[in-house]
């Protein structure tokens, strides 16, 4: 299997393959864990199926970094973050942060 | 002795002249009871006995104590509303109104709900309200929801104070701390818990954006736990948009909170774990794409250069180069063996030359001159004579010998 494609004329930049965030459509800093967790598995799965340019290539791989990166500064978070929903005066609610040593 | 006229029967000759009609007294007797508040909405305890219930679907039997009895009777709609009807012989709690059956100048109570009284009475109910929950559709498995792998916000119905709440915070910390939590709080025991266990898993539904809700509450007595098997309650869990995860008391309790949830925990700590991923797996997760990610750069890499080395090679063959040089090696080749065959050649034709000088040496005549013979010529025209009639007298001859040649005359013929 020929898993390096040849090309007849080099290839400069991300614009072939449409990695970064111009393919999930949001800014990395938006991404939920579960996204960042999805799209490295289907980066992996794209960089092992070969059919790539050299370009294409190393822009996977970089992408794959990142988002591996993104996967593991967001699991390293370390604080549980607490909030309770109080009934307001004339219906509806608000949510005030709840003190778990209390 | 003189008789004293009772002033009542004098009252009522002077009121009522007439005597009343059996119907009358029924009907008043009936108005008395009907009139009054306390008989109108009575709870009585007794004993069941002589329970029927007619082919109209009506039930009549008899609620007696250890002095008294009372015939009661139950309509059939107030039948059907029943989760279960009480045998003879079982204690129970009636609710109803007394009044008087005119036809016959009894007076009956007329009950719309009866309970069993005492321990057993609360798991029979339980189990007919599961029952009949059940052949509702309320428990349905092909309604129950999918849990969201990787939930952002996470719902917790239950007390503010309650360890169940510690107990889910502390696994959720430990566990899965991205996950941002928002309580909604409840009492979960009382009467007042099942109508603000339901508020609590609307407010989450409608103003709390949550991914999935956990309704918990910890260990007790099946009184405790008494709200959690509440109709409410249960439908509300059903009602909801957001999957539940119900962890109420021990293992071992089974409450109908539980038959109604998506997804059913031994406890609140064991809900908050299903809740939510383990971060340490996920973590060594990451790790394995990481490595998947070099490896198959590497791969990738190899591939390249193998393909490489085959279009060097495919070039090398198509090379012009290549051709000369075989080309001029077959020049080497074929000059070498031509060099060779000439050189044969030449032998043979040397030899050949010999073998003809050779013959042409003995084949010379200067070879019979040795022997003694003489040419003879003429002087004059160098002619050879080899004929007698060639020469007359006095001819000029040359005579040649082997070693050299005179002049002779020819003397005579």
């Amino acid at each position: 299997m020929d898993k390096c494609k040849s090309q007849r004329k080099p290839k400069w930049g991300f614009g072939e393959v449409g990695v970064g965030s111009k393919m999930s459509g949001r800014k990395d800093d938006e991404l939920t864990f579960e996204a960042a967790f999805q799209e490295l598995e289907e980066t992996v799965q794209r960089l092992e199926d070969g059919e790539l340019t050299l370009d294409e290539a190393i822009a996977l791989f970089e992408r794959g970094q990142a988002l591996a990166r993104l996967c593991d500064e967001k699991l390293e978070q370390a604080e549980l973050r607490v909030s309770q929903l109080l009934p307001e005066v004339g219906g509806g609610y608000r949510q005030v942060p709840f003190d778990r040593d209390a | 002795m003189k008789l004293k006229a009772q002033p009542a029967q004098l009252d009522l000759f002077a009121s009522s002249p007439e005597p009343w009609s059996v119907t009358r007294v029924n009907r008043y007797v009936k108005s008395l009871l009907d009139g009054d508040y306390v008989l109108q909405d009575l709870w009585v305890e007794g004993e069941v006995s002589n329970l029927r219930v007619t082919a109209s679907g009506h039930a009549y039997f008899t609620l007696k104590d250890a002095q008294a009895s009372m015939r009661c009777v139950m309509w059939r709609s107030d039948v059907r509303r029943q989760d279960l009807l009480p045998q003879d012989g079982q204690s129970v709690l009636a609710h109803g109104r007394v009044s008087v059956y005119e036809v016959a100048g009894t007076y009956q109570f007329y009950v719309d709900h009866v309970q069993l009284a005492g321990i057993g009475r609360l798991y029979l109910e339980f189990e007919a309200l599961k029952r009949r929950l059940a052949e509702e559709g309320l428990f349905d498995p092909a309604q129950k929801r999918p849990l969201p792998p990787f939930p952002r916000r996470l719902g917790v119905v239950t007390s503010p104070t309650a360890a169940a709440l510690r107990d889910i915070l502390n696994v959720l910390a430990r566990r899965y701390p991205l996950v941002d939590v928002l309580l909604s709080p409840a009492m979960v025991q009382g009467d007042q818990a099942p109508p603000q266990i339901v508020a609590a898993i609307e407010a989450l539904n409608r103003h709390g954006d949550v991914d999935v809700i956990i309704v918990a509450r910890g260990g007790g007595s099946l009184e405790e736990l008494w709200a959690f098997n509440d109709e409410r309650v249960a439908r509300a869990i059903v009602a909801s948009r957001v999957p539940v995860i119900s962890g109420v008391g021990h293992e071992v309790d089974l409450t109908i909170a539980d038959f109604a949830a998506d997804v059913r925990a031994p406890t609140p700590s064991a809900a908050a774990e299903l809740a939510v991923p383990d971060r340490s797996e996920l973590q060594a997760s990451v790790r394995a794409q990481r490595m998947r990610l070099a490896g198959a750069l590497q791969g990738w890499l190899a591939e390249c250069q193998q393909s490489l080395h085959y279009l060097r090679e495919d070039l090398q063959r198509a090379s012009p180069l290549d051709r000369v040089q075989s080309l001029r090696q077959r020049v080497d080749e074929l000059s070498q063996a031509s060099g060779l065959q000439l050189r044969h050649l030449l032998a043979l034709h040397r030899e050949r030359l010999n073998g003809l000088i050779g013959k042409l040496a003995t084949l010379s005549p200067f070879a019979t001159l040795e022997r003694g013979y003489a040419i003879v010529r003429h002087a004059g025209t160098g002619h050879v004579v080899s004929s007698v009639g060639q020469v007359a007298a006095d001819d000029p001859i040359l005579v040649r010998l082997h070693d050299g040649e005179f002049e002779a005359t020819v003397s005579q013929t």
